[in-house]
């Protein structure tokens, strides 16, 4: 298999603030520097696709990491979820909703933020997606 | 006063990597080729990183400044898409 330099697919599997937001963070730059970039959010990761629960931090973020981050966005040095999502579409990437993930946390589609590109099964992403790209796991 | 006629700024002190370099450049995306970005940024790590990773962009950094003991006020080029 010919792996592309250029193609990064993300697979996000956790909802815990810090790693969610690095992991976007990482997708961010790589998008910024001209990297094709696409992102599954599979059960652990759902639920920041859910409208309303994008930037929540509650008992899904290790605690000890909680304080952190709260001060980290309280003075702006760490980004919300909510506004890397919205810079990873301007540069073009693409992000998908795992439909299992979602079914397991019952969200329907309608309850999905606006950046969702579309509901999208392991199957096609691992073809598409993940196909000739660096994959990581989060 | 800047010598330059700056189109847009964009204040990006207590940004940090890679938001500061991504801001900056969804900025330059909305801007027309040969415009001027004004660009403040912190010392340290930002100033080491976000003007090398927008020269890579193809954009041209035409001035540097030093605003105070921790702040630096660059100007670039919208380069060519």
């Amino acid at each position: 298999m010919t792996v592309q330099k250029d193609k990064l697919a993300f697979v996000i599997n956790t909802a815990s603030y810090e790693r969610v937001c690095f992991a976007l963070g990482l997708a961010a730059a790589a998008a910024a520097t001209g990297k094709d970039v696409r992102i599954l959010f599979g059960h652990g990761g759902i639920v920041r696709l859910k409208t309303g629960c994008t930037n929540m931090m509650g008992e899904e973020t290790d605690s000890w990491v909680r304080s952190q981050v709260k001060w980290g966005l309280g003075t702006g040095r760490l980004p919300f979820i909510s506004e890397l999502l919205e810079a990873l579409k301007k540069l073009g990437s693409k992000v998908y909703a795992c439909p299992t993930a979602m079914e397991l946390h019952q969200i329907k589609q309608e309850q999905l933020v606006k950046e969702v590109d579309e509901v999208r099964s392991l199957v096609i992403f691992v073809n598409d997606d993940m196909k000739d790209a660096s994959t990581l796991y989060v | 006063m800047s010598e330059f006629h700056i189109d847009d700024r964009l204040d990006l002190r207590g940004v940090l990597c890679p938001m500061n370099f991504v801001k900056a450049k969804l900025k330059l995306e909305e801007m027309e080729s040969g415009q001027m970005l004004e660009v403040t940024l912190d010392d340290g790590e930002p100033m080491r990183s976000v003007p090398r990773s927008i020269k890579e962009e193809g954009h041209k950094i035409v001035s540097v400044q030093k605003t105070d003991a921790n702040a630096y006020r660059l100007v670039i080029l919208r380069g060519q898409d």
